[in-house]
């Protein structure tokens, strides 16, 4: 079959500090192979599975922009217009087609726009008419829209958080696509949106459990794909919450039903499934009372991976205040501190203010006597199964001996790479504080004894009260009390 | 005649939260014609090189050897000064036999274990070339001299004018007795005489403009080549430093010790008067407002890059902010974290951004507040001494009445355009604030209705018992009340 494939996706915070614009895909990935602009594709992994298969399978595929950045703020209008219209630039040239791919974030927002992936699809189907299939990969903390359901024939979310089955999700999706093209299937989806706003990890029961669930259900007969899109809770627009999405061969019923019934338990397991509110410490104190081996805290209200600058201080200070030994911390975002460590070189010791540069959410700049241990040109970590190259990446001892690592380049902490790469010997550690939310599972895990989730104050905070929401759609769970759910799921036909 | 030419300068503080390594250099152009580093850009760099210029203008050979400047900041990692110093050397070795060596030297440079660089390189460069191949050397009046350099450079002449308007015609002025000495048409002898008091005297006002008058007219006298009068730099934090007079005549040391003598001694006499109009941050904003005119140019002195320090503090912007003014400029906040996500943003755009504050202590607290970005570039350049220096990306921002300039190449303001590349207008703003101790002076005084030196704490701190100093000679003024023997008399090679 003629394929065409595109890769567009940001995650978009309305709290974030950052402010979005090519620039920030040209950092991380923006692959224009129809100018022949190609950038280092840090993120080349996570977009490029179905265009891979689909080429390992000797399809046609005519394959347009691939852009990606790491999450913040909602992009300037004219750059998110620019590579929207691109993209169906290279669509209407390369009709007819017989199936499009998109690999979409699912909660991006640019100026004037709270539902980015609506706005595309519904262009891509205009030009490519009722149809074609139109086949969606996206990520779970998308919000799911009805622009997105109407306009899709295929909306296909990660199930794992962390975000570890990607690659399988495109071989589904693409499985789909084939027997659509084939007239071997004719997808149809019911959605059932769930009035909660959270973060949810895959990794720990109950959710574990009705993931697993799903993923047996997809066995029967029938059923193609089952979606539970977590939301992005930091999109501050009407659509955000959580959606059930199923979809079937041509049994309307068996999607609603299943729909329904998924949604349901996701919303009663809402209490158990969310992330506790740890303070700083509460989850210090937890790790001073605790077993031995290697502690790991998340500080995940300054998670780069979900628009924040990813260089607060408020662990730090903590961190010294307690004089704890053994403790490595990573990776702060810190250009200028990065720089001066290169000029100073390995050995050096030098006067270094560290992080608290962009924002209030970033706290105060922590000032201290710092030695320089490592430098590396060129961080590389594990992220979403592929290796990832960062920039320019420092570690330092601090005067009270927490060893750092500070990055040139805004990227959350997925593997241990990021401090044993830098020289940090994570055997002799106690407790290694990352800037991530839960995506650090994937690796850290095997080698922890004790994870702990932290919530500090951030851009990223599961504190949402702490955020002034004006678009949200009220009542939602935990802001509001709710009435009874009573699940009434929507079916889609393309 | 062939004549050896060469270019290194930092201004290095002790005191500085910039370290300096190799990149400083790159980011300013760094030539290296031994090690092939910047070699694309030989034929500019010789062309804007003034001993090389002056040099071939008269009709003779001048080979180039290596050409680094980097912006003060702390002590030069020894690698890095030993890259420079070693390709001097070698560049110097190729280029032998030479008539005559010329070469900028700072003055105040320090790396890491090398308290007197140009000492150091001076006499390396001696050892090479032998006695009696002439060997003249410009410098900076910021400089700490040294025996070493004093001793094996024939002539040393730093600058007289601060700012530094004069760098141009002390290096004809140089060229000129090196050629001559080359030809044994004269015979320079010297005399020093080191003044024990530090400071930053600015030679635009009142004694000191006529002091240097009247010192430079030494030099119409018979016998006299030339005249240097040097402030020193504090923070370089060395034994050398100081204040001193030097004074090069023709084969006649009696003569020149005498004159030194008398010119130091004036010099010394006026310390007090000399010091300085520095005021305080609260000191400085009311005079500003008190003020009937415009602009009112505040030279924000301790966080002058120039000096060594971030060019990031937040004293004065924070001061206006809370005083409420408007109409004013201030510029420019070295950021490039900040810079970016302005131009990230966009112009129009309003954003929450932290501004400044992000190198050290003496930075200050940042300032979070919220902006609307009203420039974006990342193409100008200032002119600075002579040369056009990129100020890296770049944004104007507005923060209810007061517009800020944030950079990412650190630098002082030399130059309007610092301003006016983004749309505003210094000239009929009703306070200015530049991060520049002096060189502002020379293109802002035109049209300042008045200027003050403002000086918050900072990496410049010109409070010097609360510096730190541990090797300034004592006793010092203003930290002690020395005799003006303080340091010995005279001498000579």
């Amino acid at each position: 079959m003629r394929l065409f494939s595109a890769s567009f996706a940001h995650e978009s915070s309305s709290f974030s500090p950052i402010p979005t614009n090519l620039e920030n895909f040209r950092i991380a990935m923006l692959h224009r192979p129809s100018r022949g602009e190609i950038v280092p594709p840090r993120f080349k992994s996570i977009e490029c599975g179905i265009t891979a298969k689909a080429i390992e399978r000797g399809h046609d595929v005519v394959e347009s922009i691939g852009a990606v950045a790491t999450p913040s703020g909602p992009m300037v209008r004219a750059d998110y217009e620019s590579v929207r219209d691109e993209i169906l630039f290279d669509l209407r040239n390369a009709m007819p087609v017989d199936a499009v791919a998109l690999f979409l974030h699912g909660a991006q927002l640019a100026q004037g726009y709270d539902d980015c992936e609506g706005d595309l699809l519904a262009a891509i189907r205009q030009i490519v008419g009722p149809d074609i299939p139109v086949g969606v990969e996206f990520d779970l903390h998308g919000n799911v829209t009805p622009a997105m359901l109407q306009a899709a024939t295929v909306l296909l979310a990660c199930k794992e958080y962390p975000h570890t089955d990607f690659p399988e999700r495109a071989v589904q999706l693409l499985d789909i696509l084939e027997a659509a093209v084939a007239g071997r299937a004719r997808p149809v989806c019911a959605s059932q949106s769930v009035p909660v706003m959270g973060i949810y990890h895959t990794t720990r029961q109950p959710l574990r459990g009705l993931v697993d669930r799903i993923s047996e259900m997809e066995r029967q007969p029938n059923v193609l794909g089952i979606s539970i899109a977590h939301g992005f809770p930091w999109a501050d627009t009407p659509c955000m919450g959580a959606t059930v999405i199923v979809v079937t061969n041509e049994d309307e019923a068996l999607a609603e039903k299943l729909a329904a019934q998924i949604a349901a338990e996701f919303y009663a397991m809402r209490e158990e499934i969310a992330v506790p509110l740890t303070t700083i410490d509460a989850a210090l104190d937890q790790y001073g009372a605790g077993a031995n081996g290697l502690t790991i805290i998340a500080d995940t209200a300054d998670n780069a991976g979900g628009g924040a600058a990813s260089d607060s201080t408020f662990f730090l200070h903590e961190l010294s205040r307690r004089k704890l030994e053994n403790v490595a911390l990573g990776m702060l975002w810190d250009p200028v501190a990065v720089s001066f460590a290169f000029a100073a070189g390995v050995g050096a010791t030098l006067p270094l203010r560290i992080g608290g540069k962009t924002g209030i959410q970033s706290g105060d700049p922590f000032d201290t006597e710092a030695t320089v241990t490592a430098l590396n040109p060129k961080l590389r970590q594990m992220a979403f199964g592929h290796m990832q190259t960062l920039g320019k990446a420092a570690a330092v001892r601090t005067a009270c001996g927490i060893d750092i690592v500070l990055a040139a380049e805004r990227e959350q902490t997925h593997s241990p790479e990021c401090f044993t790469d830098m020289g940090i010997d994570l055997g002799a550690k106690r407790l290694v504080v990352v800037k991530s939310a839960q995506h650090f599972h994937a690796r850290f895990s095997p080698i922890a004894s004790r994870i702990i989730y932290a919530v500090a104050p951030g851009a990223t905070s599961i504190d949402f009260s702490t955020f002034v929401y004006e678009r949200l759609k009220r009542p939602i769970w935990p802001l509001d009390t709710l009435p009874p759910f009573t699940p009434k799921p929507i079916v889609w036909r393309a | 005649m062939k004549f050896f030419c060469a270019s290194l300068s930092h201004e290095t503080s002790k005191f500085s939260p910039i370290p300096t390594s190799l990149d400083n250099f790159r980011e300013e152009g760094l030539y290296l014609p031994f090690s092939g580093e910047g070699t694309g850009h030989r034929q500019a760099i010789e062309a804007s090189f003034n001993l090389a210029k002056g040099v071939r203008k008269r009709g003779h050979e001048a080979v180039v050897g290596p050409v680094a400047f980097a912006q003060p900041g702390r002590p030069v990692d020894r690698a890095t000064y030993d890259a420079i110093k070693n390709d001097i050397l070698r560049s110097l070795q190729c280029a032998m036999p030479v008539d005559g060596v010329l070469m900028f030297l700072h003055g105040a440079q320090v790396a890491e274990g090398v308290d007197d660089c140009e000492g150091d390189i001076v006499a390396a460069v001696r050892a090479l070339t032998g006695p009696g191949v002439p060997i003249g050397v410009a410098s900076d009046l910021h400089g700490n001299f040294t025996p070493a350099m004093l001793r094996n450079a024939d002539l040393v002449m730093p600058c007289l004018e601060y700012p530094h308007t004069d760098f141009d015609s002390r290096a004809e002025k140089l060229i000129d007795l090196i050629i001559r000495y080359a030809r044994r048409e004269i015979r320079p002898a010297f005399a020093h005489q080191r003044v024990p008091m530090l400071g930053t005297y600015y030679t635009t006002a009142s004694p000191m403009r006529e002091f240097v008058d009247w010192a430079k007219s030494f030099e119409d006298q018979d016998g006299i080549l030339s005249v240097g009068v040097t402030h020193g730099f504090a923070w370089s934090d060395i034994e050398a430093c100081g204040a001193s007079v030097m004074v090069y005549t023709d084969d006649d040391e009696a003569l020149a010790a005498r004159t030194a003598a008398q010119i130091a001694e004036r010099y010394f006499h006026m310390r007090q008067e000399i010091r300085g109009p520095h005021v305080s941050v609260d000191e400085a904003v009311s005079q500003a407002l008190a003020h009937d005119g415009r602009p009112v140019i505040i030279a924000d002195i301790t966080d002058n890059p120039g000096g060594g320090a971030a060019g990031d503090s937040t004293f004065l912007l924070r001061a206006l902010i809370e005083v409420n003014a408007s109409d004013v400029l201030v510029g420019m906040l070295w950021d490039p974290a900040a810079a970016e996500l302005a131009c990230r943003a966009g112009v129009g755009a309003r954003l929450a951004l932290r501004l400044g504050g992000k190198a050290g202590p003496a930075s200050g607290t940042p300032l979070d507040i919220n902006v609307t970005v009203l420039a974006c570039r990342d193409d100008v350049k200032q002119m600075a001494q002579g040369s056009l220096a990129p100020l890296g990306r770049a944004a104007l921002v507005q923060a209810g009445g007061i517009g800020i300039v944030l950079n990412s190449i650190r630098q002082q303001v030399f130059d309007p355009a610092c301003f006016e590349a983004f749309g505003a207008c210094p000239r009929t703003a009703r306070i200015v604030v530049v991060k520049s101790q002096q060189h502002f002076y020379e293109t802002f005084h035109p049209f300042a209705s008045k200027i003050i030196y403002a000086s918050p704490p900072g990496a410049v701190n010109m409070d010097y018992r609360s510096v730190g100093l541990r090797n300034v000679p004592r006793p010092m003024f203003p930290i002690d009340l020395p005799p003006f023997s303080a340091f010995g008399r005279t001498w000579s090679i």
